[in-house]
This record gives structure tokens, C-alpha cells and sequence, in this order.
């Protein structure tokens, strides 16, 4: 798969995506954004996007990064970079972030680059208008002529996606389940995005923010440069319980505050944090440091003792937990390995 | 989709009922959400920055590479 290809078939969807994953912002921040005068806009991040493709991450933003280190076996493995998403409260939204993105990936993999629709003619201006595009009705053009909206362009890529998993492509999301409550709710969030947008302040961040934004400004006549209409947007994603107006909005939640808590200390079964996140547990005196793809050991005596993570998918509760178990020090664990 | 094939349903039984039930459902929808915006409002009075310019202000972003 040639990085072109990549780049091709995402910008379409990263681009358009905003309208269910943008997060909402009041106001503007680039000069060009408030020269539009815009009061609200679709996504945080849109207007800080000046790049199709580059390296850089803190300016030049890019709508795809080329940043390759996959954080794993670099002969298996190959990484997408993406900074141009918003920070989702919404756990509707990120699921709906993740699984489109990995849907079109998978699609992009077994399908080729012909499946998929054409990329707008300037993608870089397209993010920034559509995230002022509050009712979604701007068009823009594609490369080969023609014009879309967010709207048709996501319907193509949705269709895409269904004929994908139809075609049995559900297993690079997890399975039938999984592909199944992608597609639903990403077939729920368009129907509504064109007939009641409203009915998404639940799973929508930008529309959530968008109601509690507009209800405070009637209630107390604010203008729109009020700093209180800009704390709000802060502390829509404040993490602090007690500060958080995202969690006082009513968004449908998939994961449960226990599991989410429990999630905190206890790795899931079904990767190498398995592995990594037990060893922690139980050895922590001897680890050094904890990497994505390493445990560094210290048991006193040099070298320091390297165990390498190179699969994401070794080192589960299947192939460690018995091994985890037995060994009660780390001396006793990197016997066992070999290393 | 499941939920729409189940409404068709329910229409084809009892065709009179479910024309009241969407006749009645989106003033009530309505009511709710906003009875819902007033409160949620009222939380949002209680735990807004009582200093937002302030707090706007200080607000710096970490991270980001």
C-alpha cells in the first residue's frame, strides 16, 4: 500500500468527518477564521490545519502526519498519525472517530483506492469552511470536477463502508458486532444530520455545546465575545467532576463509570498491555521504564534487561497470565523469558 | 433501523394509536428538552469560573506533539 493511497483515501473522510466528530469551539483563534466574524464553529481544530500531508505537529499542521513509527514491528506494522480530530467528550463520538477511521482503513486495504470517492480540490480550505458550515449546507469541489457537501461526501464513504462489511470485511473492527453498532450509529448520526440535527445533542459534541452555549446566552443576554461563553468551552471538557459540564449534559454513554474506573489499574486481557500493566503490578521496583513496545528491567546487577513488545497481540492474559503468575519476582520472570 | 421497523410494525396493528403517539411525540420532545436545558443551566450557573476572564485567560494547553 503506497502512502499516497493513504493519504488519498483519508483526507476525504478526515476532512468531512467534523460534522459528527467535530467538538465545537466558541469563537475563533486564527486571524483568517475571525475575519469571517464566526461566533461557533463545528470543530476545535479546523482552523489550525494549513497542510494536506506533513511532518510537523505544532505548526504547518497537516490533515495527515507522516510521523511512521509504528511502535512495533516495523516489517508488520505501519502507523497513521492522526492530529487534525477534536477532543471528543462524547463517547459516541469517539467510538464513531475510531471506527469510521478503521472501517475506511480496512476498506482502503482489501478494496483499493478505486473504491473510494474523490478527495475535495483543496482540502486545507475545505476543513476551515466546513467547520464554519454550522448548517451544513456548503458545497465544495472535488478533484475531477464536481461538487459535494460534508454531507453527500460521508453518504459515499458510508456506503463504502457497508458494502465493505457486507462483503466480509467486519473483522478489522473486532467482527459483526462491532461493524454492525459502527454502522448503525454512523447511518443514525446522517439521517439526523440532515433532518434534526438537534436530536444528536446527546452523542454530538459540537451540537451538545453548541444547545448550552446558545441556552446561556439567552438566559443571560450575553454578547458573543462574553469570556464567560469561552470558560463554558473550556469547561465543557474540564476533567474534574466537579467542573465538568460535559458530564452534566446528558451525552449517552457506551462504558460505564465502574468499568471506566476499573480500566484505570486493570490492562485488558487481549493485548501486550496485559503483559506490560501486570509487570507493573507486581514488579514495580525493578522496572525502569515502560514503553509502548518495552519493559526495561533493573535487578540490581548490570545490564540493565530489556524485554521487548514488538506485537501488539503477544503478550495477552492468553499467552502470559500463567507465566505472570508463577513468577514471583522479576529475576524469576526474565529466567523464564530467556532474555 | 431496528427501532424503525418496529414503529412500521406497530402502525400496521394499531394504525390509530401510532398516529396519536406521532402526533403527540414532538411538542412533548420539545417540553422535555427544554425543561432539560433549564436545569442543566442552572448547574451550569453554580459551577461556571466565577472569574471566567481570568480563567480563560490562564488557560494554557500542554501537550500537543
Amino acid at each position: 500500500m503506497a502512502f499516497g493511497d493513504v493519504v488519498r483515501a483519508m483526507v476525504p473522510h478526515l476532512v468531512t468527518r467534523i460534522i459528527y466528530t467535530g467538538s465545537g469551539k466558541v469563537g475563533a483563534e486564527t486571524p483568517s477564521t475571525r475575519s469571517r466574524g464566526i461566533e461557533f464553529q463545528v470543530s476545535q481544530r479546523a482552523e489550525f490545519i494549513e497542510e494536506v500531508v506533513g511532518l510537523e505537529t505544532t505548526l504547518k499542521r497537516p490533515i495527515v502526519n507522516t510521523r511512521d513509527e509504528p511502535h512495533g514491528d516495523p516489517r508488520r506494522y505501519r502507523r497513521l498519525h492522526i492530529i487534525v480530530g477534536d477532543a471528543n467528550m462524547s463517547q459516541v463520538a469517539t467510538f464513531l472517530k475510531l471506527g469510521t477511521t478503521a472501517l475506511l482503513l480496512g476498506a482502503l486495504e482489501d478494496l483499493g483506492i478505486a473504491a473510494f470517492p474523490e478527495s475535495p480540490l483543496d482540502p486545507v480550505r475545505t476543513i476551515h469552511e466546513l467547520s464554519c458550515d454550522l448548517d451544513l449546507s456548503a458545497k465544495f469541489e472535488l478533484v475531477g470536477g464536481g461538487r459535494s457537501s460534508a454531507l453527500e461526501l460521508q453518504t459515499e464513504l458510508f456506503e463504502l463502508a457497508e458494502r465493505y462489511v457486507k462483503g466480509g470485511g467486519a473483522e478489522c473492527v473486532g467482527g459483526d458486532d462491532e461493524a454492525g453498532a459502527i454502522l448503525a450509529r454512523w447511518s443514525h448520526a446522517l439521517t439526523m444530520l440532515r433532518g434534526d440535527p438537534e436530536a444528536l445533542a446527546t452523542t454530538v459534541d459540537w451540537i451538545a455545546k453548541r444547545r448550552l452555549v446558545e441556552g446561556y446566552r439567552a438566559r443571560h443576554g450575553t454578547t458573543a465575545a462574553d469570556p464567560r461563553l469561552y470558560a463554558l468551552d473550556l469547561q465543557y471538557h474540564d476533567l474534574r467532576a466537579e467542573r465538568s459540564l460535559a458530564q452534566r449534559a446528558g451525552l449517552e454513554v457506551l462504558v460505564d463509570a465502574e468499568d471506566a474506573e476499573l480500566a484505570v489499574t486493570a490492562p485488558p486481557l487481549d493485548t501486550r498491555a496485559f503483559f506490560r500493566g501486570t509487570c507493573l503490578r507486581k514488579y514495580p521496583a525493578e522496572i525502569v521504564t515502560a514503553n509502548w513496545d518495552s519493559l526495561v528491567f533493573d535487578l540490581g546487577t548490570d545490564p540493565l534487561r530489556r524485554v521487548p513488545m514488538m506485537d501488539p497481540l503477544r503478550g495477552t492474559a492468553a499467552h502470559t497470565e500463567a507465566l505472570l503468575a508463577r513468577c514471583d519476582t522479576a529475576a524469576q520472570l526474565l529466567d523464564e523469558l530467556g532474555s | 433501523m431496528a427501532e424503525q421497523e418496529q414503529k412500521r410494525k406497530t402502525a400496521k396493528e394499531r394504525p390509530v394509536e401510532a398516529v396519536e403517539e406521532a402526533d403527540a411525540a414532538p411538542s412533548e420532545r420539545g417540553d422535555r428538552l427544554k425543561a432539560d436545558l433549564d436545569e442543566l443551566l442552572d448547574e451550569i450557573d453554580e459551577v461556571l469560573e466565577d472569574n471566567a476572564e481570568e480563567f480563560v485567560r490562564n488557560y494554557v494547553q500542554k501537550g500537543g506533539e
